[in-house]
C-alpha cells in the first residue's frame, strides 16, 4: 500500500486526463497504466480529486527523502501542481463536489465502526477517505458548507469515542508524511 | 385424686393434638424471615458488551459503560419506579410560576470521591460537554441544552432558563455529573481520550478501584464501595464487573463459578435460567415499543384513513401468538404508546382481543367484500386492500412481518413485506413519508417522561417523528397542553384522555413491550427491579443489596489499577 512507483504511475496517467476529467461532471474517471510503470497488481484506482491529493502528497514527501524518486518525479509533480493552480476555482469546485460523497461514504464507514462491524484491517483501508476528506476540505476552501464541515467534525468525534489511540497504523516508511496531531485518525486503533 | 390426674393427662394430650394440628394447618405463605442485611463481600457481575469508556458523556450508544457509571457518577435527578423525578445530587428545585426557571439547591453532604464538593461549576461544565459532542451525544439532547440557560447562582445552587414552558424537562437531568476539579480545562475532544475515562472519579455509591486486564485487554471493572456515599454506603463492599460476547458466554461463567449475576439473559439461555435452582430471575419492561405504523395521507391506501378499518387490522391479529413463537414469550401486549408502569400510563384502555372473524365482520360491513370466485384479496369500489409493509432487516422483525403478513392474509388483504435496513428505514422511508405500513421500535429508553408530543403532535406530521402523519387536534391539544403544566397530576389527566382518544382511532397498532431479564445469584438479597427506562435502572436498589451464604467468588489477581499499555 502506497508504494512511490504505484503512486507516480498515478499521477502520470492523471496528468493525460486531467483536463477531460475536470471539465466533465464526474467525480469518477478511469485511467490506464502503462505495464513499464511496474504496478503492483491490484493497483487500479480510478482518478478523483482526493485520490490524486493524496498521491500527490506522498510523492512530495517520498521525493524530499529520496534524491533518486525526486529526480524521476519532480517533473511530473511540477506539471500536476501547474494544472491544479491553471484551474483552480475547477479544482476547488471538483473538490467540493467530491466531498458531499465522501462524507457519505464516510458516513457509512463510521457507521460500520460505531455497531462493531469492521476489522482493524478493513479500517486501515477505509480510513484513506478519511484522509482524502481532509485534502479535499483544504482545496475546496470557502466552497465547503459550514454544515458539512460540523458533520465532518461528528463524525470525527464518534471515531474518537469508539477507538483508542495507537501507533501508526500504515507503513512505517511513510510515518513522517503524516504527523500525529494533523492526521491523528492513522494513529487510531478501533475497539 | 387417682382420678383427677387420669382427668389432667387426657386434658394436656388434647391439647397436645390441637396445638400439632393447629400447626400443621398453618397457610404456606406463611411470612419468612429476611435475612438481616450483612456488610461486606464481592457481587461479580457478566455484563454483555465491552467496556469503551467510563465517562456519562461518552456512553450514550455502550449500554455496558452506562451500568458501570450508574454505580460510579450521580445525578441531579433520579427516578422512581412509576417515573416520577426524585433528587439525587439535588435536595430540592423550585419552578417558576410561569414554568421557565427552574432553581436547583445541591445537598451539601455530596461529594467527589476524591474528597471534593460536588458543586454547581460541576453541572455547567457536564452541561458544555453535552453541548460539545457533535456525533456522540445524541442529538437531541445536545441540540436541547444548547437552548437552555444555565447559570451558576452560588456554589450550591444553580439556575436553569427555558426559553418557554416545558414540563419534562427534569426528564433532561438525568445525566451522570462530572468533576469539574478534574476535568475543567478539557474541550469535548479532549475529553474522549484523557485517561480520566480509565479511571473515573464520580460521586456515586461505587468508586472505581480498577480494570481486569487480561492479554493486554479490558476484561472487566472493580468497583468498591463509597464509603461517604451520601445515600449511605452500599452494604457490598466490591462489585466486579467481567465482559462477556454473550448471554450464553456470560451464562457458561456464570456455572463455572465466575460470576453471580448476568446483566442479560436472552433466549438463549432463558430456559436454562428459569430452572436454574441457584439463580433468581427478574423480569422488567423494556423501555421499547413495537409498533405498526400507517401512512394516513398515502392515497394509495386511503382504507388506512378509516379507523375502522385500522381497528379490524389491529383485531384480526394475533399479537399473542407473536411474542410467543417469535419471542418465547418475553414481550407484553401493549395497548397504547405510553409505557404501563409509569404515572402517565391509563389503565383503563381495554385490550383488543384477537378475533379474525370479527375483523373480517368489520371489514365486510365497511365495504370491503371478495368480488368474484377467483379473487381473494377483498377490495371496494376498486381499490383493492393490498399494501406493503415495511420492516427492519434482521431475523426477527423479518419473523414478525411474516406472521403479520399471514394473519392479515386470512382477512382478505394482500400484504407484502420487505425487508429495509434500518438507516433506510428512517432516512428515505420513514422521514420522507415514503411507506404504506411499517413495523418499527420506538425506542423510549432513557425518557422516563413519557410525552408523547414528538410521535404523536399533528405539529409533528410534517417535519418531526409523527411519521403516521395523524392529524387529530383534540388529541394534539391534550398533548400540547401536558407540556407546559408542570402539575404531574394534571398531566396525566391531559395524558390520560391523550390515550383515549388514541384508543379509540388507533392511528398505528401498538404491539408489545419487550421484556428485560436478569438473572442474579440467590446469595444477593434486596435486589427490586421495576419497570425500566434503562437497563441499568436494576441497580437503582444497589445500597440496599446484600449478600448471604459463603462467598466463592473473590476478585482475581489480574487486577490492575490504571490504564493499560496501549498496542
Amino acid at each position: 500500500m502506497w508504494e512511490w512507483r504505484d503512486e507516480w504511475a498515478f499521477v502520470k496517467s492523471a496528468i493525460h486526463e486531467f483536463e477531460p476529467f475536470l471539465f466533465s461532471n464526474e467525480i469518477y474517471w478511469p485511467l490506464s497504466f502503462m505495464r513499464e510503470d511496474n504496478i503492483s497488481p491490484r493497483f487500479n484506482p480510478r482518478l478523483s480529486a482526493g485520490r490524486l491529493e493524496i498521491s500527490i502528497y506522498l510523492l512530495e514527501f517520498y521525493s524530499s527523502n529520496d534524491p533518486q524518486i525526486q529526480s524521476t518525479v519532480a517533473e511530473g509533480l511540477a506539471r500536476i501542481q501547474a494544472l491544479k493552480n491553471q484551474w483552480k476555482s475547477n479544482w476547488s469546485k471538483k473538490a467540493a463536489l467530491e466531498f458531499d460523497v465522501r462524507l457519505r461514504q464516510w458516513q457509512r464507514v463510521v457507521r460500520e465502526i460505531r455497531s462493531h462491524s469492521i476489522s482493524n484491517a478493513e479500517y486501515k483501508n477505509e480510513v484513506q477517505v478519511r484522509l482524502m476528506l481532509s485534502f479535499l476540505e483544504e482545496s475546496a476552501g470557502d466552497l465547503q458548507q459550514t454544515e458539512e464541515k460540523s458533520g465532518l467534525t461528528a463524525l470525527d468525534q464518534v471515531l474518537k469515542v469508539n477507538s483508542i489511540s495507537s501507533l501508526f497504523i500504515w507503513s512505517k516508511e511513510i510515518k513522517d508524511a503524516f504527523p500525529s496531531e494533523r492526521f491523528w485518525f492513522l494513529y487510531r486503533t478501533l475497539e | 385424686m387417682k382420678k383427677l390426674r387420669w382427668q389432667l393427662l387426657i386434658i394436656f394430650l388434647t391439647g397436645l393434638v390441637v396445638g400439632i394440628l393447629l400447626i400443621s394447618e398453618q397457610p404456606e405463605n406463611t411470612p419468612v424471615i429476611a435475612p438481616e442485611p450483612e456488610q461486606g463481600g464481592v457481587y461479580v457481575e457478566a455484563l454483555v458488551g465491552g467496556f469503551q469508556r467510563l465517562n456519562p458523556v461518552l456512553g450514550f450508544y455502550n449500554s455496558s459503560d452506562q451500568d458501570v457509571d450508574r454505580l460510579i457518577y450521580s445525578s441531579l435527578i433520579t427516578f422512581k419506579e412509576l417515573g416520577i423525578p426524585q433528587g439525587d445530587l439535588a435536595e430540592s428545585w423550585f419552578v417558576s410560576q410561569d414554568g421557565t426557571i427552574y432553581n436547583f439547591s445541591l445537598r451539601p453532604d455530596a461529594k467527589w470521591q476524591d474528597g471534593q464538593p460536588v458543586v454547581s461549576e460541576d453541572i455547567i461544565f457536564t452541561i458544555n460537554m453535552l453541548r460539545e459532542g457533535d456525533g456522540v451525544v445524541p442529538e437531541d439532547i445536545r441540540k436541547f441544552w444548547q437552548e437552555i440557560d444555565v447559570k451558576e447562582l452560588s456554589e450550591d445552587t444553580i439556575q436553569f432558563s427555558l426559553p418557554e414552558p416545558f414540563a419534562p424537562f427534569l426528564d433532561y437531568l438525568s445525566f451522570g455529573i462530572l468533576p469539574s476539579h478534574l476535568l475543567g480545562g478539557l474541550s469535548f475532544v479532549d475529553l474522549i481520550d484523557s485517561s480520566f475515562n480509565m479511571q473515573p472519579v464520580g460521586s456515586g455509591p461505587y468508586r472505581f478501584g480498577g480494570l481486569v486486564v487480561e492479554d493486554n485487554q479490558i476484561k472487566g471493572v472493580v468497583l468498591n464501595a463509597n464509603e461517604t456515599y451520601y445515600g449511605g454506603a452500599p452494604f457490598i463492599d466490591q462489585i466486579v464487573f467481567r465482559y462477556f460476547d454473550s448471554s450464553a458466554s456470560a451464562y457458561a461463567a456464570l456455572k463455572a463459578g465466575q460470576v453471580q449475576g448476568i446483566s442479560s439473559v436472552d433466549r438463549s439461555v432463558l430456559p436454562d435460567v428459569l430452572i436454574d435452582p441457584q439463580l433468581s430471575l427478574f423480569s422488567a419492561r423494556e423501555p421499547r415499543l413495537t409498533m405498526i405504523l400507517f401512512n394516513l395521507k398515502n392515497a394509495d391506501v386511503a382504507f388506512f384513513q378509516d379507523r375502522e378499518i385500522r381497528k379490524a387490522f389491529m383485531e384480526g391479529l394475533n399479537r399473542q401468538k407473536i411474542i410467543d413463537r417469535v419471542l418465547g414469550g418475553q414481550a407484553i401486549i401493549a395497548d397504547g404508546p405510553i409505557l404501563p408502569d409509569t404515572w402517565a400510563y391509563y389503565d383503563g384502555l381495554k385490550t383488543i382481543p384477537f378475533n379474525s372473524e370479527s375483523a373480517i365482520e368489520t371489514l365486510k360491513n365497511n365495504g370491503y367484500v371478495v368480488s368474484g370466485e377467483q379473487e381473494t384479496v377483498r377490495s371496494k369500489e376498486g381499490l383493492p386492500l393490498s399494501f406493503e409493509l415495511l420492516y427492519p432487516d434482521d431475523e426477527e422483525h423479518r419473523k414478525i412481518a411474516e406472521l403479520i403478513q399471514l394473519d392479515w392474509e386470512k382477512l382478505g388483504a394482500a400484504v407484502e413485506i420487505r425487508a429495509v435496513a434500518y438507516q433506510d428505514l428512517i432516512q428515505n422511508h420513514l422521514e420522507t413519508r415514503d411507506f404504506q405500513a411499517v413495523l418499527v421500535d420506538q425506542n423510549l429508553a432513557n425518557t422516563p417522561d413519557p410525552d408523547p408530543y414528538p410521535f404523536w403532535d399533528q405539529v409533528q406530521a410534517t417535519g418531526g417523528q409523527d411519521y403516521s402523519q395523524w392529524d387529530n387536534a383534540v388529541a394534539s391539544d391534550y398533548l400540547e397542553q401536558a407540556r407546559v403544566t408542570p402539575d404531574l397530576n394534571a398531566r396525566a389527566l391531559l395524558y390520560r384522555n391523550f390515550q383515549i382518544v388514541f384508543d379509540e382511532e388507533l392511528p398505528a397498532l401498538p404491539l408489545f413491550y419487550p421484556v428485560y431479564n436478569y438473572a442474579i445469584s440467590k446469595q444477593v438479597n434486596g435486589v427490586q427491579i421495576g419497570p425500566l427506562f434503562n437497563s441499568s435502572d436494576r441497580f437503582m436498589t444497589i445500597t440496599k443489596w446484600f449478600l448471604t451464604g459463603p462467598q466463592k467468588n473473590v476478585p482475581t489477581q489480574t487486577i490492575i489499577v490504571g490504564t493499560p499499555e496501549v498496542k
